[in-house]
């Protein structure tokens, strides 16, 4: 399998054509979903014709819906691009939910303390956000540890942790920094920040906050550090290919742990963004699947760090369509997070369209030609998209 | 006396659905499939078997609707998993938020909009012995219970049998340690698999069904709120072994009944026990050495 991909070579292929990929999977993903989401608004029975017109109109027709579209995407880059860096090393972390809530609680914690009150804005939000990455950054490390020391599959460690996650902030905010006032029919939540510690809006009265130029700051760093840094190679090789890592003398296992940390302190992020731009402070239940859901903006745009902004817009602005057809139309919203869900199904979905082929052209053996994963032959290359070696069958789906 | 009656019986009807759920993931466990869909396939059995219900008047047509439709979904995975190149993970996660979003806008849309949930007069019906009534603990674990109840035992018992005992459970267990060993002498993996998936289906439709029907009879937005996931853990707490697995599904039942019956004036909070699920899972997993690997071709 190594010669056939000599990873240096890969990855200058992958170099060029992975903005092309990126962008043409998400034109065809977009018409397949669209289909399905029409039969399932039929189902429910209302007109796709209308449900989709009010999806628009609530997401970008007019600027306070582009506005709150902007807000809602901007979580999902630090989330989306949380997943991708954890990826090019090779790290699979699905428990970006889980530091996500505890970057939000730790930002909330630090935003409303006293002890902090007063502070210079900078500063304050300085604290805030480090409160923010290093509590995601921890609630990142068992995963990654345990995989290294005892080989216990992260993916399953983090996706736990997650739902760990999500008890320990229900109790945190319950039992513990619960505050005083509880309005009737809203969830539990901590003491609002305090004023120096508000999130500085780009437009006024919006939940447009400046973390949204920090999202797409952290993607461009990220971009430059994995193409152009020598630890960014390093790393990505070994996510790539760790055997070819090794033989070359650049694996080693802290790249991985840096990439887990960096991608939960990202998640952690998030959550300093939710809480600064839309709560002002932890609540529970935490009703948002951002770390979720950041997992499928970056699938979207198969990991690419630098287009996870834009998959986020899509998906914020879906989101806020859903809100706003709820609010405009009286339709139900959640027809947005059933198509967020639908169009990741298909994207997920690693070679079909020669799949269909193959039952076009009906051979026997289309059946088992695609099995076991390892039997993937190049040809599958262009959809498996880049920087991932076919043979590996976890990292060989985007 | 009471307490313990009390905790039996709500302890059954809380482990009941994820006992269901964790014997369908069980069958993908051994075949080397991580399925955390069952979240998903709970939800859409719960919500079909309610539906059905209303429309077609009968409840036990209800839970079959139910039980197919959950079929249907986790097929579609398969087909995807299998044939399609996709991700289990992420198609798992994926058909969590699928179903959802599905059930909640159908459940908000349409006719039923304005309400967030779906009652019904009556669910499945309950079994009573009136000569129970005297004997505490066998009242708590038999009287006020469904049929469904009962059936997951009987079903625990038969997947541990298939599993262990039949040359289908054979094939399973043989496509889950090696795709290519178990090619090589003839087991055909694809089918095998897909019957894994299937059943992790079926099983898990049938614990949304219960969920649904057994106790509380109505659905209401995101009624599983993780009990798939909970058996998911089960599944991996358990190693995938039958025993291990029915056992961890119903400490986590019973450990979410004493933390309700905890609620009530005691100095745990229940969040405690609601993670112990996942947290054990952790453990066990690092205890266990991580038996299934890492799944690399």
């Amino acid at each position: 399998m190594i010669s056939a991909r000599f990873p240096a070579a890969r990855l200058s292929w992958a170099r060029r054509s992975r903005l092309a990929a990126g962008a043409g999977r998400f034109v065809g993903v977009a018409l397949a979903s669209a289909v399905v989401g029409s039969v399932i608004v039929l189902l429910g029975g209302g007109g796709p014709a209308g449900v989709f017109d009010g999806l628009i109109q609530g997401s970008v027709g007019n600027s306070p819906a582009l506005v709150s579209s902007l807000s809602q995407a901007t979580p999902l880059v630090f989330a989306g691009l949380s997943f991708a860096v954890a990826f090019r090393a090779g790290v699979f972390n699905a428990g970006g939910q889980g530091q996500f809530l505890m970057g939000a609680f730790a930002t909330a914690i630090v935003g409303f303390e006293p002890v902090f009150a007063g502070l210079p804005l900078p500063v304050h939000l300085l604290l805030v956000l480090m409160a923010g990455a290093i509590a995601g950054a921890l609630w990142a490390a068992p995963a990654i540890l345990l995989r290294i020391w005892r080989g216990t599959d992260e993916i399953l460690t983090s996706l736990m942790l997650s739902y760990v996650a999500a008890n320990l902030n229900d109790w945190l905010v319950l039992d513990e920094f619960r505050a005083k006032t509880i309005q009737a029919g809203t969830n539990a939540q901590t003491a609002v920040l305090s004023p120096s510690a508000s999130f500085p809006t780009l437009v006024p009265g919006s939940s447009l906050t400046f973390m949204a130029i920090v999202a797409v700051a952290a993607c461009v760093v990220a971009t430059a550090y994995f193409r152009y840094s020598t630890a960014g190679f390093e790393t990505r090789l070994v996510g790539a290919n760790p055997r070819f890592a090794v033989a070359s003398g650049v694996f080693s296992t802290r790249k991985m742990i840096t990439a887990m940390l960096a991608s939960g302190a990202i998640a952690g992020l998030g959550g300093s963004a939710v809480v600064g731009g839309f709560f002002h402070a932890d609540i529970t239940p935490f009703n948002t699947n951002v770390g979720f859901n950041g997992i499928l903006a970056s699938l979207l745009v198969g990991n690419v760090p630098l287009l996870i902004p834009l998959s986020s817009v899509f998906f914020g602005a879906l989101q806020q369509g859903g809100l706003g057809l709820q609010i405009l139309s009286g339709q139900s919203q959640y027809i947005a997070d059933t198509l967020t869900a639908v169009i990741i199904i298909f994207v997920a979905l690693r070679h079909w369209p020669q799949r269909l082929q193959a039952l076009s052209s009906r051979s026997g053996a289309s059946r088992t030609a695609h099995w076991p994963p390892a039997a993937q032959t190049s040809a599958a290359r262009p959809l498996t998209g880049a920087g991932t070696d076919p043979s590996r069958t976890r990292e060989a789906h985007t | 006396m009471s307490v313990l009656n009390q905790l039996i019986a709500s302890g059954l009807t809380l482990g009941t659905p994820i006992v269901l759920a964790a014997l369908g993931g069980m069958f993908s466990y051994n075949a080397g499939v991580f399925n955390i869909a069952l979240e998903a396939f709970m939800l859409v059995g719960a919500y079909f078997s309610v539906t059905m219900t209303q429309t077609l008047g009968s409840v036990w047509l209800g839970v079959l609707a139910g039980v197919l439709a959950a079929g249907i979904l986790a097929s579609i995975m398969g087909v995807a998993v299998l044939s399609w190149g996709a991700d289990e993970v992420i198609l798992g996660i994926a058909l969590n938020l699928f179903a959802l979003g599905l059930t909640s806008y159908l459940l908000t849309s349409g006719s039923n909009s304005g309400r967030g949930f779906i009652q019904l007069s009556q669910g499945l019906p309950q079994v009573t012995l009136t000569g129970l009534q005297h004997v505490a603990i066998l009242s708590g674990l038999i009287n006020g219970h469904d049929p469904v109840v009962f059936a997951s035992w009987l079903l625990a018992g038969l997947a541990a049998w298939v599993i262990y005992r039949t040359r289908f459970g054979l094939r399973i267990r043989a496509s889950g340690e090696s795709d290519l060993a178990a090619r090589a002498v003839g087991v055909a993996v694809w089918r095998t698999k897909m019957w894994t998936f299937v059943l992790s289906g079926l099983l898990s439709g049938l614990g949304g069904a219960e969920l649904a029907l057994g106790s509380v009879h109505l659905f209401s937005q995101d009624i599983t709120a993780g009990a798939g996931i909970i058996a998911f853990a089960a599944v991996v707490f358990g190693g995938g072994r039958p025993g291990r697995v029915i056992a961890g599904a119903l400490l986590f039942g019973f450990a979410e009944a004493g933390a309700g019956v905890a609620q009530i004036g005691s100095t745990v909070a229940p969040d405690f026990v609601l993670m112990a699920p996942y947290a054990a899972a952790i453990v066990a997993l690092v205890a266990l050495g991580d038996r299934r690997r890492r799944r690399q071709a």
